[in-house]
């Protein structure tokens, strides 16, 4: 507060005028902007930010508890709705920390198309992320353009899952079902259109002088506030620290593939804006290795019907697309576990809500809020 | 007696004509801004949506009136009847064609020696409007962006006069009929000559209308719906509509002063083949080329934030207005020595 | 370098890029489909509707094993089964189907045993009223009764 406070004592004519009162605004949980059911209290001087307080749990549903209610299998499609805009990562990190506790090994050809799906997912969320932010600055077209291509993602999130947003995608041990006909083409067809999509994103925004306008030096974050603060995923690596778990701790033979990992330097929203068109690129990178790498074998693992693993506790993380999604799974030898706890990336990057916005404008919540490219689902869950 | 008929026919036929354009320009830019979207905007009511504006206009005559408990009710009624009545106000003094247009009767309402002067007056009463819609709904996103429309109404409205002072210069009249006969004896539309002003012109009247990229008092993402957040049914309606008005009355006077409003492009080329196209006609055209471009506009670019609207108003519009008026002025001076 | 920025930010240039996308898209083929005329394709796996098969003669497949039941997240399946007193076996009375609490998660079509409960590709499933989404045996064999959208 107070250095917001010294902010505006350095400005004239605000000086002048600071004898108006503040005002305290609600946003949300009804807003179009807040990405659901966010409630952000502002508290405003003029229309700069002078302090500021998140409500959540709005969407609470308990889903740790419901998970301990039931067996290790059947509390997975749950995971799906936490973040359900990339619900193949979720169920991935869920299976990994179960498969770990239970020692269970999966074949190489289902890590491969977890891989693909996983990815496949990372690029979705992305593009529903810049869907949502380009819409929030004003850019309304980028968001149909954006969700065209998510279609097509979709489309063989379906062909291969049988669902389009809550997949339900992997069970422990491996797949399902190995994956249809035509999904190698499909995969590829879709890896083909896309570079040329994400120029076109480019050409809409990347030079655009509003957009450079209302993104550089909003929001930003150093390095060590948001290592301070827990930020993952591209907001972390936004501010130019290189830190992902696919290369740092790397699961389900992300090791055997080639890829960068792209940084900012500013830590504003315009870096972290870059990074995330980055790794979407990086990722069709990465689909690409896999598709044409797909080793012949079973599709998944012996896993005995009841799975009972033994007595432990075991937490596993991954590079989820909003950043480090974590499970820790305690389990006492029973078919049900004893806790599970969710880390999930959005709550801590909101966290990051409050440093980013004091001393901007009203707008500029919005575009930070989007930034940060949180879900509530997550959040609450 | 015969002339007071002309005018009531006039009257009647040109506010008719405005009120559908209004209409179908709500459909047009919804139509337009979907297929720059890769969809295609409204497509059950009526051939491919054709009979959408009719639609919406019906429902919304039709649906509840809200009048919040802790509003101010007679500024809250009253707000948008004076948003929506000098938005057609203006259009008495726009020449949609030239004095022997119309079949002789001459193509515009009435010709102010003022014109251009009065109309950017009533434009700016609308603001009047806004402002009391945004305070007497007595919540706090129409507030916020009442108040926002009123600094960059004010701020805008400075540059937007001063960029239309060249081209005044230029014609020696404030009348609209006289600034494009004087196009029309100089041979070439004032938008040649007057490039910067035309350019400082069309931003400003974006800003003006409250348009992207300048929509901020109704930023939906930020205000919700800024100013007419609470209105609903009707009332709301008639901001709409004043809105739209709004933007045909930007076009129709960058038309004229700029376009050369009813004249045909290219007379000496032209001339012989398409003499037998009304001027309205061509009028109509420009104005609709603006539109589109207000509404192609919209399709792409993103908001600016509510400082860097005012930076660009007062730093760079601004002293290039009155660059420009200067040099224009001079310019003037020394042909005429 | 200064020197150009400021010419190509004179003229636009940034600007009338991302106009030129917007106009190229105008002038190209909508992707959207209109729905209630087009229907978008569906893949086979697709997770919808729930039905019940049946065999040559009409009677259910169901052999009431309750596995369905018990692999259910939600708990939205009831099976009502009676022990036959003649063949021993089990034979199913009722089986109710909840559909308002299923995840359409698909683990009671992989786990049954006669593949009997089938998740279809039917995705129009909405009702007027709440107790139309809890669906009987006959329901589930036929289908339920759908309100098909006019026009
Ligand atoms: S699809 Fe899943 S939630 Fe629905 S009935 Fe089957 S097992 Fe239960
Ligand atoms: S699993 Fe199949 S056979 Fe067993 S009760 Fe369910 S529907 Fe019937």
């Amino acid at each position: 507060m107070d250095e917001v406070k010294n902010i505006n004592k350095t400005n004239f004519a605000e000086e002048f005028v600071d004898a108006t009162e503040e005002l305290v605004l609600n946003m949300g949980p009804q807003h179009p902007s807040t990405h659901g059911v966010l409630r952000v209290i502002l508290k405003l001087h003029h229309e700069k930010v002078v302090d500021l307080d998140c409500d959540i749990g709005y969407l609470h549903r308990g889903v740790e508890k419901i998970s301990e209610t039931l067996s290790y299998k059947l509390a997975a499609p749950y995971m799906d709705r936490l973040d359900y805009i990339s619900a193949v990562s979720n169920n991935l990190a869920y299976i990994e920390t179960i498969e770990k506790l239970a020692g269970v090994e999966v074949p190489k050809k289902a890590q491969y198309i977890r891989v693909i799906l996983t990815e496949l997912a990372r690029i979705s969320s992305h593009l529903l992320w810049l869907a949502t932010h380009a819409l929030d600055i004003g850019a309304m077209t980028v968001f149909l353009y954006c969700f065209r291509e998510r279609e097509e993602i979709l489309n063989i999130f379906e062909m291969v899952t049988g669902a389009r947003l809550t997949t339900n995608a992997f069970r422990i041990g491996g797949l399902p079902q190995d994956v249809p006909e035509g999904f190698e083409k499909a995969v590829k067809d879709f890896c083909e259109i896309l570079p040329g999509r994400i120029s076109e994103y480019e050409a809409l925004l990347t030079k655009n002088r509003i957009w450079l306008a209302r993104t550089k030096n909003v929001g930003v974050i150093s390095p060590e506030d948001a290592i301070a603060i827990g930020l993952t995923g591209p907001s972390l690596r936004g501010s130019g620290v290189k830190w992902d778990l696919r290369k740092a701790h790397p699961y389900e033979s992300y090791n055997e593939f080639e890829f960068d990992i792209p940084t900012g330097e500013n830590g504003d929203t315009y870096d972290r804006y870059l990074v995330r068109l980055e790794e979407m690129r990086q990722a069709r990178r990465i689909i690409l290795q896999a598709i044409d790498g797909i080793p012949e074998g079973d599709f998944t693992a012996k896993v005995p019907k009841v799975l009972k693993p033994p007595k432990g506790e075991v937490y596993h993380s991954i590079e989820a697309p909003k950043g480090e999604l974590g499970f820790y799974v305690i389990s006492d030898g029973s078919t049900k576990p004893y806790r599970v706890k969710i880390k999930g990336p959005s709550f801590y990057n909101l966290q990051a809500l409050k440093k980013m916005c004091l001393g901007h404008y009203v707008a500029d919540v919005v575009a930070i809020i989007g930034t940060l490219d949180i879900v509530l689902g997550e959040i609450d869950r | 007696m015969e002339f007071l008929l002309v005018v009531v026919v006039k009257i009647v036929i040109i506010l008719a004509f405005i009120s559908l354009g209004v209409a179908y320009l709500t459909y047009l830019e919804r139509k337009v801004i979907g297929h720059m979207q890769v969809r295609l905007g409204p497509m059950r009511v009526g051939w491919h949506g054709l009979l959408q504006p009719i639609a919406d206009g019906l429902k919304l005559v039709i649906k509840e009136d809200i009048i919040p408990t802790q509003s101010d009710k007679l500024m809250f009624i009253l707000a948008p009847v004076i948003c929506f009545l000098h938005a057609f106000l203006v259009y008495t003094f726009i020449p949609f064609d030239g004095p022997k247009g119309f079949w002789g009767y001459g193509g515009y309402i009435s010709d102010v020696n003022v014109g251009l002067l009065f109309i950017v007056a009533i434009a700016s009463v609308g603001v009047v409007g806004i402002i009391l819609g945004g305070w007497a709904s007595n919540s706090k996103y129409p507030l916020l962006g009442s108040l926002r429309s009123v600094a960059q109404l004010v701020s805008y409205e400075v540059a937007m006069g001063l960029a239309i002072m060249g081209p005044i210069l230029l014609a020696g009249s404030l009348s609209m009929v006289d600034i494009v006969k004087a196009q029309e004896k100089m041979g070439v539309w004032f938008f040649v000559p007057q490039i910067v002003a035309f350019i400082i012109y069309f931003i400003c009247g974006v800003a003006e209308t409250n348009r992207a990229p300048f929509d901020l008092p109704e930023a939906e993402s930020e205000l919700v719906g800024g100013y007419h957040t609470e209105y609903s049914g009707f009332r709301f309606a008639l901001y709409f509509l004043a809105e739209y008005a709004n933007m045909i009355t930007v076009s129709a006077i960058a038309a004229t002063v700029f376009l050369g409003g009813w004249l045909m492009p290219f007379p000496s080329i032209l001339g012989p083949y398409l003499s037998f196209i009304p001027g309205f006609v061509w009028f109509a055209l420009k104005v609709f080329f603006f539109l589109f471009v207000y509404l192609w506009i919209r399709a792409t670019f993103p908001r600016y934030r509510f400082d860097q609207l005012m930076a660009i108003g007062w730093k760079i519009l601004l002293p290039l207005a009155i660059a420009n008026l200067l040099v224009t002025s001079f310019i003037i001076l020394y042909l005429k020595m | 370098m200064r020197m150009k920025e400021l010419v190509s930010k004179v003229l636009f240039v940034d600007l009338i890029k991302g106009l030129s996308v917007t106009f190229k898209s105008m002038v190209s083929h909508a992707v959207t489909e209109q729905y209630p005329k087009e229907r978008s394709k569906i893949y086979e796996r697709f997770r919808g509707e729930p039905r019940m098969a049946v065999d040559e003669n009409g009677k259910t497949k169901c052999i009431a094993c309750n596995l369905c039941a018990m692999n259910c997240p939600v708990g939205c399946i009831t099976v009502e089964a009676e022990r036959d007193p003649e063949t021993k076996k089990r034979v199913l009375t009722r089986y109710v189907f909840d559909m308002q609490r299923c995840l359409f998660c698909g683990f009671c079509e992989e786990i049954c045993p006669v593949n009997c409960i089938q998740l279809t590709t039917d995705y129009e499933m909405s009702q007027y009223d709440r107790k139309d989404f809890v669906l009987e045996l006959n329901e589930l064999e036929k289908g339920m009764e759908k309100i098909k959208y006019k026009k």
